[in-house]
């Protein structure tokens, strides 16, 4: 998929052609619902998210910029939503066990289950403006330059926030006797 | 080298970002000081797990959820008043260029005059009218027009602001919303009689121009979350307004 694919779909949809966002669905449904569960814990609110996301987005689309990426503009929104639904609530224990699996191997997913079962526990213990900068970087593999974009703080602000999030999940792994 | 600069410079290594004398520095370090080596245990196999947290797959039912959703939403061809993201030079023609510039000067003014004047922003030079000192965590406001031409109501929600604009008659302000740290987002503009002929965003603002009579809903989001936003209300191209919005209840 390119930039250009979607500004064809979202011209066809400004032109009335509702089904050409069922496309640019297809596409980020997955990226945008996996950061919204990582950001809060929560299928539901994840869902949540989610769905107001995709809502948002088709209503304001004649507000889109395209000399921006669609997916920087909706994965904002998402990020967003994702952050005020855990905004006023208490930090999560956990991550919500009912997730579907990740598409991997058996043997790999033993392998690493349980250190991938901490490391999803530690994340939930992260208050969300941390957790969010993990989920970032190391999940979405954005940039400095693109987390703060995308968060609206600078890049230095991201860095210190990074450095943070990340010594709090080491230590957390440490306290609970899983040193990696 | 202390544990803070050690952690820092180890992820900085797993990051790609460690500059070479940073790396002869933690090298030269590790060398003679084996105790961190627990540390740089640690920070490469969290790095390497957090790389293998694979994508959440969506329930089955976020699909149908989405596809009712948006069969009963409103098009996005149904709203002709907004105009795409611009900036400000770009979205406003020229006649309008001196008002947002003494609109701008006002507000630096306003600074110069009360250096971080903490939750209030003091006076707006241009016109001299007080100004709200309400606590900056006050998550709504509210603007009463002179002459009962009307009202502007602002609420918040961690980081979600909904500004409602009651026009009683014929008249025109700008309603501009304006983050003090952050980025601040335009979500969309609903207009129930009054027209909105200019919207301009800004990566640090939001301006819209409405005309009377009638009513209209802004709504923005500001990336973060603490960050207080201004509300400025100008009438007919005077500076009428301004008022801190705090994060509210945060919900």
């Amino acid at each position: 998929m390119t930039r250009d694919d979607d500004t064809m779909l979202i011209e066809a949809c400004l032109r009335g052609d509702r089904h050409a966002f069922d496309k640019l669905v297809d596409r980020y449904e997955g990226p945008l619902f996996s950061a919204a569960y990582r950001i809060t814990g929560s299928v539901e609110d994840a869902m949540d998210a989610t769905q107001n996301a995709f809502l948002n987005a088709y209503e304001k689309l004649h507000t889109f910029d395209p000399g921006y990426r669609f997916f920087s503009w909706i994965y904002r929104i998402g990020v967003n939503q994702a952050l005020n639904l855990v905004s006023g609530r208490k930090p999560e224990t956990a991550l919500d066990n009912d997730v579907p699996a990740p598409a991997r191997g058996p043997a790999e997913i033993f392998d690493s289950t349980e250190a991938r079962a901490h490391l999803e526990q530690a994340l939930g213990e992260l208050e969300p403006l941390y957790r969010v900068a993990i989920v970032l970087k190391h999940l979405e593999g954005l940039s400095y330059r693109e987390i703060g974009d995308l968060l609206g703080i600078p890049e230095k602000t991201v860095k210190s926030r990074l450095f943070t999030a990340r010594q709090r999940l080491r230590i957390i792994l440490s306290e609970r006797g899983f040193a990696p | 080298m202390n544990n803070d600069r050690l952690e820092a410079l180890l992820w900085a290594r797993v990051d790609g970002t460690i500059e070479a004398e940073e790396l002869a520095e933690l090298e030269a370090h590790l060398a003679e000081h084996p105790e961190p080596r627990e540390i740089e245990r640690q920070i490469t196999t969290i790095a390497e797990e957090l790389g293998h947290l694979d994508e959440v797959k969506p329930p089955p039912r976020l699909r149908v959820r989405i596809d009712g959703a948006l069969a009963t939403a409103t098009p996005p061809t149904a709203h002709p008043t907004a105009a795409p993201r611009s900036h400000l030079t770009a979205a406003w023609p020229r006649r309008w260029l001196p008002l947002a510039a003494s609109i701008l000067i006002g507000i630096a003014i306003g600074y110069l005059v009360h250096p971080g004047a903490g939750g209030s922003i003091g006076r707006l030079a241009a016109t001299g009218s007080m100004l709200n000192h309400a606590a900056p965590d006050a998550g709504r406001v509210e603007i009463q027009l002179a002459a009962d031409a009307g009202s502007v109501v602002a609420s918040r929600a961690g980081a979600d602001v909904v500004v409602h604009v009651m026009l009683s008659r014929e008249i025109e302000i700008d309603v501009t919303l304006l983050g003090t740290g952050g980025e601040v987002s335009f979500t969309g503009l609903e207009s129930a009689g009054a027209s909105a002929t200019e919207i301009s965003t800004q990566r640090d603002r939001v301006k819209v121009h409405l005309r009377g009579p009638g009513a209209a809903t802004l709504s923005a989001t500001a990336a973060e979350l603490g960050d207080p936003l201004r509300l400025v209300v100008s009438v007919e191209g005077a500076p009428a307004e301004e008022r801190w919005i705090g994060p509210g209840d945060g919900s």
